[in-house]
């Protein structure tokens, strides 16, 4: 009876050892592909311009056309809709415009170097030239064991032109 | 006499753990690999619009070298050129979308009733990029 007691034992130890190896193993793979989401939304973000502006020598990102291409790239590569994003957009003229999703948040008028810092996550970048950057807030990664606190995925990455 | 019939029912219970460790290990390195190279991949399909078969190559290469056979590789990507453009068209992403076998998923399957094609499956990565070629503009 006692080695049947020791065995349940080591049987629940030992596969809370393999429950959290699969967890966190696929919470790294997660975390890679969100970042690799992160690039391509931030790249695909500032693929988009004003020509008239840039026929001017300054950059202006097209907003509208970048939000799409955010919105749709984030749908077609990740397998649940994210909490919420978020996309930074530094015009060439100096202005910042901050989107939560689809929907503006925030204009502001800025000289660069500009210090950025996102408040989610923390990430702080001095912003010379025009920039995209994209924050993603996927979701609370649920690790099985009861014990172990839900870990955020969460991705900031950005996109710029050097020399423009 | 009990104690031994426990002994002997138990013992493999427990040794099943240690191959399924190894077998976590090598199925997340498999799977962490073949990210990495569909992603380098698809940075290179970026800038010329496609997947060149080329870089078709290359890639179902590198992913052979981690223990899998060419025929075993699903490679369905975006073969015909793809363009940037002033506004966002979703007809011009490049697609992708790569699979791998993975031959086993428990160690000791037989010990719990899971059959061996039911132990089996199959690891995607897939998604879209934009293009970031641009249109072939004709000179006068």
């Amino acid at each position: 009876m006692r080695s049947l007691i020791c065995t349940f034992a080591l049987v629940l130890l030992l596969s809370s050892f393999s429950i959290f190896q699969v967890d966190n193993d696929s919470f790294l793979l997660q975390q890679e592909k969100l970042k690799h989401v992160a690039d391509d939304c931030a790249a695909a973000a500032s693929l988009y311009y004003t020509s008239d502006s840039y026929g001017d020598g300054i950059r202006i990102f097209d907003k509208d056309h970048g939000n799409s291409a955010v919105s749709y790239l984030i749908k077609q590569n990740l397998k649940e809709d994210p909490l919420q994003y978020y996309v930074y957009y530094f015009d060439g003229d100096g202005h910042v415009t901050e989107y939560k999703g689809k929907d503006l948040v925030k204009r502001q008028k800025v000289e660069y170097p500009y210090l950025f810092e996102e408040s989610l996550t923390g990430f702080k970048e001095m912003v010379y030239e025009p920039k995209t950057i994209v924050t993603i807030d996927y979701k609370l990664f649920d690790y099985r064991l009861v014990f172990l606190r839900d870990a955020r995925l969460i991705r900031t990455s950005g996109y710029e032109y050097v020399g423009s | 006499m009990h104690e031994l019939i426990a002994f002997l029912i138990c013992i493999p219970l427990l040794l099943s753990f240690v191959p399924q460790y190894s077998l976590q290990m090598k199925n997340n390195r498999n799977m962490d690999r073949v990210d990495t190279i569909v992603n380098s991949a698809k940075e290179e399909a970026r800038q010329a619009g496609y997947f060149t078969d080329e870089n078709i190559t290359h890639m179902v290469d590198e992913i052979v070298e981690l223990g899998f056979t060419e025929d075993e590789v699903i490679v369905n990507v975006t073969k015909v050129p793809k363009y940037r453009t002033e506004t966002f068209d979703s007809r011009e992403l490049i697609e992708y979308e790569v699979g791998v076998p993975i031959e086993k998923k428990i160690a000791a399957n037989q010990l719990f009733g899971i059959s061996d094609e039911e132990n089996k499956g199959t690891y995607y990565t897939r998604g879209a990029v934009t293009s970031e070629k641009l249109p072939y503009v004709e000179s006068d």
